[in-house]
């Protein structure tokens, strides 16, 4: 009962929220240029479902993130295996991995230009580069926190190495690396749209700066809405997936 | 018939890698079915001394001896049973017996009987869909001991395995032990703290201290040892022994 009570006072302060933004900018006369009224966002929203406008954004941005996540945690686990059972060679790479994890990825985007051109290629090879780091540092940690005693059982059994890791080590960590993978998909959210900015004509960080281009504020906050309201979406997709792979204990 | 010991200690010696060394010439035989505690006070090096029996640890000195062979690595009939109980607990209770066999070949229908034999057992038949976090510190205690029967092996090592858990449900796994041991012919090497225990379990009960192993005393009373044991004179003897080794130590 609490919780249904909790969620209800939640959604009516969102509405008190959007109707006080509705009726500032009635009462105060604000252009829509600055802050156009819910309203008129939610009217932008609608002719863009009518018209189908947004499908082939939605799906742009939709294919950025899905296969730059794919594509960026899988490499970025892989690498954090390889590193994490090869002390040495993780010696050797640190630097460069630190040197690079610290330079905006962003700020490479104009670069992928030069070589990947314009459209899919270079926002999913950014997201990518977003995704890989998250991954790679869980993995690391995944595998350094393994109970010693746990080791030392599989060690007394004859367990390989191989079975060690995918016997012991990957399914202990795996909230370290489903917490991994929370932080790559917000991150890869990030990647797409802003990549998005830069290099693609389609895609709805390419909406946004359409929309900034000729002044339709309302499109560009209808856009900024569908970016919340899919990356929310696939959070929740995520975290149900995360608990019916990870759960601690079946419910008996 | 000393050459006939299933275990054997000669002039074992330990150190950590860049540390002090912790067991100064260790001397011990073990015969089959036999089960022999050591009693030590906390960090003499009872659990390395343990876990070079187990193979898990190279002596730096001396040599250890399985069944007449110089042991190189762990032994598949020498099972190992922790301080905790060591259970994953991402696996099912019958998942984590049945990983002794899982990690070298594919589980058979008879693997899956044999595990559900030692579930039932030790009274955690109902249990063995569960997880490990569903179940209390003592059932998980004897998960641990499940999973080490799987092995099917000739001798037990035990790091204080009951250590954690409360009196009474210690000392009915105690009684347990010794009635499996004695059905299996397994012997046992147990390392324990607590001189009631090692008064109870032992047929052979040495004192470890600062490294060396103290002259093994003898327990007369034939095994299995029920209950009951616990308040004769005879065991109340053993203590009053052990104690005054253990004071002469100190």
């Amino acid at each position: 009962m609490t919780r249904l009570y909790d969620a209800l006072v939640s959604i009516a302060l969102g509405l008190l929220l959007l109707l006080g933004w509705e009726a500032a900018t009635q009462a105060w006369g604000l252009s829509a240029l600055v802050l156009p009224a819910p309203s008129r966002i939610a009217q932008a929203l609608a002719k863009g479902m009518a018209t189908g406008y947004w499908w082939p954004h939605i799906g742009q941005t939709l294919l950025g993130v899905v296969l730059g996540l794919l594509a960026g945690s899988m490499l970025g686990f892989g690498s954090g295996l390889l590193l994490g059972t090869h002390p040495r060679l993780r010696r050797w790479l640190t630097p460069y991995l630190l040197v690079s994890q610290l330079t905006p990825k962003l700020a490479l985007a104009p670069l992928f230009i030069l070589w990947f051109g314009f459209g899919t290629l270079p926002t999913v090879v950014m997201t990518a580069l977003i995704c890989f780091f998250p991954l790679l540092e869980n993995t690391l940690a995944a595998l350094e926190q393994t109970d010693e005693q746990q080791l030392e059982l599989l060690r007394a059994l004859g367990a390989s190495r191989w079975q060690t890791l995918w016997r012991l080590q990957v399914p202990a960590g795996r909230h370290t690396l489903a917490a991994g993978l929370r932080v790559a998909l917000v991150l890869a959210w990030v990647g797409t749209v802003v990549s998005e900015f830069i290099n693609a004509s389609r895609g709805l960080g390419a909406v946004i700066i359409g929309a900034q281009g000729t002044m339709d504020t309302a499109l560009l906050f209808a856009a900024l809405l569908l970016i919340a309201l899919l990356g929310t979406a696939s959070y929740g997709l995520l975290h149900t997936l995360e608990r019916r792979w990870c759960a601690p204990a079946p419910t008996l | 018939m000393k050459s006939e010991a299933l275990l054997h200690l000669r002039g074992v010696r330990f150190a950590w890698p860049g540390g002090s060394e912790v067991l100064h010439g260790i001397d011990l035989q073990l015969q089959a079915g036999q089960c022999h505690a050591l009693l030590g006070r906390s960090g003499c090096g009872k659990s390395s001394l343990l876990k070079l029996a187990a193979g898990l640890l190279r002596p730096t000195g001396g040599a250890v001896h399985w069944r007449q062979q110089a042991v190189r690595g762990p032994q598949a009939d020498v099972a190992l049973v922790f301080q905790r109980p060591t259970l994953l607990d991402w696996l099912s209770v019958l998942d984590n017996v049945l990983l002794p066999i899982s990690l070298h070949r594919g589980v058979q229908a008879q693997d899956r009987a044999y595990a559900l034999h030692w579930l039932e057992r030790l009274g955690l038949h109902n249990l063995a869909q569960r997880r490990p976090t569903q179940l209390s510190g003592g059932q998980q205690s004897r998960v641990a001991i499940a999973r080490a029967w799987m092995q099917r092996p000739a001798l037990l090592c035990m790091d204080e395995p009951f250590a954690a858990l409360d009196a009474l449900t210690r000392e009915e796994l105690q009684q347990d032990l010794l009635a499996v041991c004695a059905e299996q012919g397994t012997a046992v090497l147990f390392v324990t703290h607590d001189l009631h225990e090692a008064a109870f379990l032992g047929d052979r009960i040495s004192l470890l201290h600062g490294g060396r192993l103290g002259p093994a005393l003898a327990v007369g009373e034939p095994r299995p040892r029920g209950a009951a044991w616990r308040d004769a004179p005879s065991f109340h003897a053993v203590c009053a022994q052990l104690r005054q080794m253990l004071g002469a130590t100190a």
